[in-house]
């Protein structure tokens, strides 16, 4: 076991290494002229060279990704060439907002998909299972970008249910930054209107996000509860006279869950992967945002910073996801350590 | 209660009115003595309200420096000013701002300007000429951004606290309009963090200036917010509004909702094809305004099929371009007239080529270049440029020429731009003249001094004969010579066939019935004059 | 990507080699029968055809040039000249529509094939190939399979210059690892099989051993994978247009159709709303025809999935 754990997490580190020489590379042969981009159109060759020294970029190549290596893991991830700040401080006030928007999402995700695959699964082959089935089958096959043009455009221009765009409205207050993530700020606060208008703000973005991996939480739980439910224990269970209810939220679901958390698990580093189609649409100021707006300034070192951290974060969430299942449930475990690899 | 108080001649009537009236005279003293007090030093009066701004695109950083890219500008003008400046509208005079006079030597090289007393920056700092020698050779010495609008400038002294000079190596008639662009720095702030690049990366997110707004927050890429300077120099006597918010929406559907939803009441960028609903709608005013800019599809002059003469008359030919102000710009627009933008000073009447396919395609034979295949550069963001893209291959796929398509963002234009190999046959690109001097337009755009990527000469033309014209009409100050010197220029670059002069658009902006005192900012391209505007 | 599976057990069920004619006609009569069983999956099922019936048909139907551009009768709605209205330029939607199910779907094909080929190869190679490479190689895509597919297509299309071309190049490099692991599970669970040895025994070249019998029982297999993919891979490149780093306007691919709709969808929701309908029904089509095909093909997974 603890072998396994060990060669998992040498994986990891070698992975995140990898992921290191992988932007470096992708940020060599990302076209553009980083130092031109610097210093905009219409500047002196002078000032160009210049630039060119300032950015680091006459050096040799392993120099660079050295002294690169070293800076990342100072946390430091360059300079943007277009708007000539530290990569780390847009990242570090791009970051916050789309954690919360994954936290909101993976909430939505849970208090809908969980229950819908439980009930789609006690009522199998009946209507209402067939109409959740198509709706998982729906969620998940429509574009998370569409979903969020769509939502946005009925639900919040037609409908004016909810906002259309941007974290808060522009009237807000927002107080102080006591950890830097402007929900849970708002909260601890107790500043109930910015709350307010940061969830409302949220929901759309939360929901076109959510969509798809909710379809397939709602698949999962639905097929691991059948085959819970045609165990032999849960006829014992029905004999001993336990109401339906108990019967599936007390027996069934607690072992069907178990592979539904572990897709949950995987699904947080998906889903902010996933940010980057859906923010832009909100103009919602995260990570997905600020990812769209990279590409379309040819900032490589920001698309490059994101690429980091996006990985980083999908690796090492999958690797703990990974040791909680191995630890949770004794079937993986065996198979897990079992196998050569 | 006293049940004897009736009327105010009882006592305690007399009372209270003698209350009030020494209350009232008292008070009416006080904003005398104020007001008088005010006319001496620093106007105090409420500004209110909230400008909530739409526009497509953030800006790129908040230096001055960079203040010739319009999305800096817009920025700019809201917490800086400069030592003379443009009011909006068209025709718009240069007026003192931070200098209230100046002179400039027989020579030419040596302005000296007179500054403005009394003027605060935004940390209560007052502004004096070590802050306008400081800035001009910070841009001096970082040789970037608005450095290539100063042309011959060498260095700036400090005479007295109330006097700078600005010296130059060559006489430069276009200097003077260019300052409207420099905008002044606090040397002491600045000082203070200049890092190792001048300060450029404190200054990309804070706010070293005199302006009437100040710099609150930035959220990278989504909302800028200002808020009035209490201690600003021209006052707050007036209306005037408090906050001023950017929204950056890149989408025109975006925008139009933020605008018909009320979270934004003014909106940059709504699509020509929406406009109609909102010249119906009560709630709303167009502002339809013509401008100094012009758009242009350059032509390659040094390398590929357009290098002759013969093939760019054939594309001028081939080009609609009365489709192209009445279906892609909806009518809001003119054609072109030449190359110069018509609204501009020494404008001559140029004529322009006539769309006819049929002579397009024989003087394409003519040329050997039938049936080839051209590149042609465009900004997909940008509506006129993509749909002038679309335009042109359809017509062209007609005469059987092939153009291929290179949407890019402006900075891989600008890389593009590097060497004429490098360089699109066609290059679809505004001109943004930042003051309505020809020279902005004809030196900046076609002198051959900025080609090669070292500016925005993206037919890459390289002409003798007309840099000589250009830089002639620098060095006088005589309008007649000058306009003679350009009207000369335009027709060069008529008969040369340089670029397709395709258009002068005009900005249209929508506003809420409640915004007030709008009018389009023409020298500053794409910006507001929020100080001007007012909320009801 | 979804895991198909990787149970050796289950392998021992299937046969070497080939099936028989009459295992052919039976095999027809099961597919109907399924179909019945499961009406919602037989729908997905004339989706996918449809829509594979559209990109390659779909231009010779088209009523319009989809490069036709008309300023004069821009954004049109829906009408009997225009079914699915006009777009900002004039163009018919609804040829863009047609002309966009062959990009978007060839495109897709493409990934999918250098995808599912060099990860067959490097499975292959890992499963047969002795200790030290399969170690390699599988090392080599553990890393691969730890990166998010999405960011990294991003970068890599970034890094290619952007376009179709660099998006297409991009997602099969970030797709091929899970058929690598795929293949290299069945090809190792079959190759340690009785039959096998028997045929090394008898002198059967490796290459021959891997032709002709090892990779014919994990092709059906595999083709679940694929058809699940189809899906994923879809969304994958249209949103990659959709953000600007694959394929750019004028092409009539889906993602970028999107992309330009939602630029004018509060006058004109149907230059939107019909290719996102169009990717939204190819994908549901593909998964559930992929899901169909999970059920059928694995006795114990199907026992597991409660059909």
């Amino acid at each position: 076991m603890v072998a396994f754990i060990t060669k998992r997490i040498g994986t990891v580190v070698l992975s995140l290494f990898v992921l290191t020489i992988v932007a470096f590379v992708l940020a060599e042969v990302i076209p553009g002229d980083p130092a031109r981009t610097y210093v905009g159109p219409g500047a002196t060759a002078a000032a160009i060279k210049a630039a060119e020294i300032h950015l680091g970029l006459n050096r040799p190549l392993v120099v660079q990704y050295w002294t690169y290596l070293v800076d990342l893991l100072h946390a430091n991830f360059g300079i943007s060439v277009f708007t000539h700040r530290p990569i780390t401080q847009d990242l570090g006030s791009a970051l916050p907002p789309s954690l919360e928007l994954v936290v909101i999402a993976m909430v939505l995700n849970i208090i809908v998909g969980i229950p819908l695959g439980v009930i789609s699964a006690a009522r199998a082959g009946g209507r209402l299972d067939a109409v959740t089935r198509v709706g998982a089958m729906a969620g998940a096959g429509i574009p998370p970008f569409f979903l969020a043009v769509m939502l946005q455009y009925l639900i919040a221009f037609r409908l004016n249910w909810f906002p259309l765009s941007g974290e808060f409205s522009t009237t807000v207050n927002l107080g102080h930054a006591i950890t830097g993530f402007p929900l849970l700020d708002a909260l601890l606060e107790g500043n109930w209107s910015v709350l307010g208008d940061g969830l409302d703000h949220i929901v759309l973005p939360a929901i076109a996000l959510a969509a798809g991996f909710t379809g397939v939480i709602v698949r999962t739980v639905r097929s691991s509860m059948i085959g819970a439910l045609g165990e032999e224990y849960i006829v014992l269970a029905y004999a001993k006279g336990l109401t339906e209810r108990t019967v599936l939220v007390r027996h069934a679901l607690r072992n069907a869950l178990l592979p539904s958390l572990t897709i949950l698990g995987m699904q947080v580093g998906w889903m902010l992967g996933s940010t980057i189609l859906v923010e832009s649409v909100f103009s919602y100021p995260g990570i997905g945002t600020y990812a769209v707006n990279a590409l379309f300034n040819s900032d490589l070192w920001a698309i490059v910073g994101i690429v980091l951290v996006i990985g980083a974060a999908f690796i090492v969430s999958n690797f703990i996801t990974d040791i909680v299942q191995m630890i949770a449930d004794p079937a993986v475990r065996a198979d897990r350590l079992g196998r050569s690899s | 209660m006293p049940t004897h108080s009736r009327g105010l001649l009882t006592r305690h009537g007399l009372r209270y009115l003698t209350a009030a009236i020494s209350a009232g005279s008292l008070s009416l003293g006080l904003v005398i003595s104020s007001n008088s007090l005010a006319s001496a030093s620093v106007k105090h009066a409420s500004p209110s309200g909230t400008l909530t701004i739409a526009t497509d695109e953030p800006p790129q950083t908040f230096d001055p420096i960079q203040s010739t890219n319009s999305t800096v500008d817009q920025m700019n003008l809201n917490d800086y000013n400069a030592l003379v400046q443009y009011g909006p509208g068209t025709n718009a005079p240069l007026d003192p701002q931070l200098a209230t006079s100046w002179t400039i030597s027989p020579s030419g090289l040596d302005y000296v300007f007179t500054l403005r007393s009394g003027v605060k920056f935004h940390d209560g700092s007052s502004f004096t000429a070590t802050d306008v020698a400081f800035t001009f050779n910070r841009i001096a010495k970082l040789g970037l951004g608005v450095y290539t609008e100063l042309g011959p400038f060498v260095d700036a002294k400090v005479l007295s606290p109330s006097k700078v000079e600005l010296v130059l190596s060559k006489k430069y008639s276009p200097f003077l309009d260019a300052l409207s662009r420099v905008y002044i720095l606090e040397a002491k702030l600045v000082t203070a963090h200049l890092g190792t690049d001048e300060g450029q990366s404190w200054l990309a997110t804070h706010d070293a200036g005199t302006g009437p707004y100040e710099l609150d927050s930035y959220v990278s890429g989504s909302v800028a917010k200002f808020s009035a300077f209490p201690g600003y120099w021209q006052g707050w006597t007036g209306h005037h509004v408090a906050n001023v918010v950017y929204k950056f929406l890149a989408s025109p559907s975006a925008q139009q909702e933020a605008l018909q939803s009320g979270q934004a009441n003014v909106a940059m960028n709504i699509a020509r094809t929406a406009l109609p609903a909102f010249k119906k709608n009560a709630s709303f005013t167009v502002n339809v305004s013509s401008t100094l800019e012009e758009f242009y599809v350059f032509m390659n002059t040094q390398y590929g099929p357009t290098k002759d003469v013969l093939v760019r008359q054939a594309l001028a030919d081939a080009y609609d371009y009365k489709t192209h102000i009445s279906s892609i710009l909806g009518g809001y627009g003119e054609e072109a007239s030449g190359a110069l933008p018509s609204a501009m000073n020494c404008h001559v009447d140029i004529k322009q080529p006539t769309f006819n396919l049929t002579a397009a395609k024989a003087l394409f034979a003519k040329a050997g270049y039938a049936g080839t295949t051209l590149t042609m550069n465009y900004e997909p963001e940008t509506f006129e440029q993509a749909d002038s893209f679309l335009l042109l291959q359809s017509d062209l796929q007609k005469i059987g020429i092939t153009v291929k398509g290179v949407p890019s963002t402006f900075p891989q234009t600008v890389t593009m731009l590097k060497t004429p190999a490098t360089t699109p046959n066609l290059v679809a690109l505004y001109a943004f003249p930042v003051d309505p001097n020809p020279n902005e337009v004809l030196y900046q755009t076609f002198y051959s001094g900025f080609a090669d990527g070292k500016g925005y000469n993206a037919s890459q033309y390289a002409n003798p004969a007309y840099d000589k014209l250009v830089l002639a009409a620098q060095q006088t100050t005589s309008t007649a010579t000058q306009c003679a010197d350009y009207a000369k220029a335009q027709q060069m670059l008529a008969d040369q066939y340089v670029a397709i002069n395709v258009s002068n658009p005009d900005y249209v902006t929508v506003l809420s019935k409640s915004v007030h005192g709008y009018d389009y900012y023409v020298m500053h391209t794409q910006t507001e004059d929020t100080y001007n505007m007012w909320v009801s | 990507m979804s895991a198909v599976v990787s149970d050796p057990v289950m392998l021992a069920e299937r046969s070497p080699g080939g099936a028989s004619m009459e295992q052919r006609e039976g095999r027809t009569r099961r597919i109907i029968a399924v179909l019945r069983t499961h009406p919602v999956e037989a729908i997905g099922l004339c989706i996918a055809l449809f829509m594979v019936l559209v990109a390659l048909f779909g231009p010779l139907v088209a009523p319009q040039n989809p490069d036709d551009v008309s300023f004069a009768t821009r954004m049109l709605p829906p009408s009997a000249t225009n079914w699915f209205g006009t777009d900002d330029a004039g163009r018919d939607v609804l040829s863009r529509v047609l002309y966009g199910a062959r990009t978007t779907l060839s495109s897709v094909a493409i990934v999918i094939l250098i995808a599912a080929s060099v990860g067959t190869l490097v499975g292959t190679l890992a499963a047969l190939g002795g200790r030290a490479v399969d170690e390699f190689l599988m090392r080599l895509t553990d890393i691969g399979l730890s990166f998010p597919p999405l960011v990294l297509a991003i970068g890599l299309s970034a890094a290619f210059g952007g376009g179709l071309t660099a998006a297409i190049a991009a997602i099969s490099l970030s797709w091929w690892p899970g058929y690598a692991r795929l293949v290299r599970t069945l090809v190792a669970d079959t190759a340690n099989r009785d039959f096998v040895e028997n045929a090394r025994v008898l002198g059967v070249s490796r290459l021959r051993l891997v032709l002709r019998h090892i990779l014919p029982n994990a092709l059906d297999l595999l083709f679940v994978q694929v058809t699940l993919d189809i899906a994923f891979v879809a969304l994958t490149l249209s949103g990659l247009s959709f953000i600007g780093a694959g394929a750019r306007p004028p092409s009539p691919e889906w993602g970028a159709m999107i992309s330009e709709g939602s630029q004018v969808i509060t006058s004109a929701w149907w230059v939107a709303a019909f290719p996102g309908i169009a990717l939204t029904l190819t994908a549901i089509g593909f998964s559930l025809v992929g899901d169909l095909l999970r059920g059928q093909l694995d006795p114990r997974l199907k026992t597991m999935l409660g059909r």
